[in-house]
């Protein structure tokens, strides 16, 4: 990218660069919204595993407890026949936002979903080996803790004091979540949700991967 | 189903601010000097030109001759740092690099340095840009970049005109590929939080401190 110098004397230019892409949709009116909800709602509390007190508290899909082998599994829980065309309507957010970011495209992979009621939380983390990342929220209580975003520049900043709160000078941001709402990021970008206040958070959490090995 | 249009987020992002200068009362007086300016030698970083940064202290913008463009300076510095909602910085020290043809100076940052300048007093036509390095592109390994955005470029350049003054974080990376032109002069200078001045007794705030140099 090329700045452009502004001719007149004196005249001043300012550039934004190198900010990081995070993209809201609404999914709220979505057909599948409700099914989903019953879905991960269906799933009893003996299926699911909690997070590990590192991770965070809350219940999750991530790793549940098959009744029929009696063991533990991993399952992709966007692959769910019925989810088919949620999925592929998350998929096309994913398609836009690759776009947008100017990469090749990334296809959902692994995907799970979270149940956090009052105090859960989950602790500040980023998705290795996935490109984008994301969190769909098909139902939230009002005031449910918002996802978090850590700069990824807060690192180099050492020799500044921040006096007055810029978007250059912010080293969080909060997304609160609504129903419906699907929020896009780099997986690499650190983030975590504070401690919930409401009775109701639900998340479907999903990384995404390349399909081609080099571009 | 095509949901709306999403909301998106430039979140984090790096303000580097950029004035022309372009006809400054000094502009003359500081190519004089340069040109003529005997404590010059070889830069680590800096091939193919002369540098006055030999001793690491230097204090090429506090000669007398130049304290309105130091004001100058000072007065983008202060409007950067409010901008960006950091503390006021002073400029501490300052230089010069010159380069030639093919001249480059190697990806570096600014350490122990709050924000910082480079102004460029003369710079003939086809002088390279002042190559800026995303500070984000350790983080993309997993990436595959088909098409150069916003959100994924690995660089900026920042055209080299005379006059024209870039601010930006000191931690930023910043080089010089080979520059294309005969001539390229740059001062640059570094940043101290004003509140730490009464701890480095050699920077000057001529705003308020009379010159001491006997340099007319």
């Amino acid at each position: 990218m090329k700045a452009t110098i502004p001719e007149e004397q004196f005249r001043k230019a300012d550039y934004l660069l190198f900010p990081t892409l995070v993209q809201v949709w609404n999914l709220e009116d979505h057909a599948d919204q409700k099914l989903v909800v019953e879905t991960m709602e269906s799933f009893s509390d003996e299926t699911l595993m909690k997070w590990p007190v590192d991770i965070g508290k809350g219940k999750t899909s991530s790793r549940y407890f098959d009744v029929v082998s009696k063991t533990h599994k991993t399952a992709n829980f966007l692959d769910r026949e019925e989810f088919k065309i949620i999925k592929q309507d998350i998929q096309n957010c994913v398609d836009e936002y690759c776009m947008t970011c100017g990469l090749e495209q990334a296809v959902i992979a692994k995907s799970w979903f979270n149940i956090q009621e009052e105090d859960g939380h989950v602790n500040e983390h980023r998705h290795e080996l996935s490109i984008v990342s994301g969190a769909y929220y098909p139902y939230c209580d009002k005031d449910s803790a918002p996802i978090v975003f850590t700069s990824p520049v807060l690192g180099p900043k050492m020799a500044e004091v921040h006096n007055n709160a810029t978007e250059f000078t912010a080293d969080k941001m909060e997304f609160v979540p609504k129903t419906g709402m699907l929020v896009l990021f780099p997986s690499w970008l650190y983030h975590r949700s504070l401690y919930n206040k409401s009775k109701k958070r639900l998340t479907i959490s999903f990384n995404t991967h390349h399909i081609k090995v080099d571009k | 189903m095509r949901p709306p249009e999403p909301y998106h987020v430039g979140a984090f992002p790096t303000l580097v601010s950029t004035w022309n200068l372009k006809g400054h009362p000094c502009e003359e007086i500081v190519i004089d000097m340069i040109e003529n300016w005997k404590d010059v030698g070889q830069h680590r970083l800096v091939k193919g030109g002369d540098s006055s940064y030999i001793t690491g202290d230097e204090q090429f913008l506090g000669d007398k001759r130049l304290v309105d463009l130091w004001k100058t300076m000072q007065s983008c510095c202060d409007t950067y740092t409010e901008e960006a909602g950091i503390d006021y910085a002073l400029i501490s020290t300052s230089w010069f690099n010159t380069l030639g043809q093919g001249g480059t100076v190697e990806a570096h940052r600014h350490e122990r340095s709050v924000i910082s300048g480079a102004y460029y007093p003369y710079a003939e036509e086809g002088s390279n840009p002042l190559m800026l390095e995303s500070p984000l592109q350790a983080l993309r390994m997993n990436d595959c970049i088909i098409k150069s955005t916003n959100f994924n470029r690995y660089d900026m350049d920042v055209p080299v005109h005379q006059g024209v003054l870039v601010i930006f974080p000191s931690w930023l990376k910043h080089y010089v590929k080979p520059n294309d032109s005969k001539k390229r002069y740059v001062i640059s200078f570094n940043t101290i939080r004003l509140a730490d001045r009464g701890y480095i007794k050699t920077v000057k705030d001529y705003r308020i401190e009379k010159h001491e140099s006997n340099n007319t």
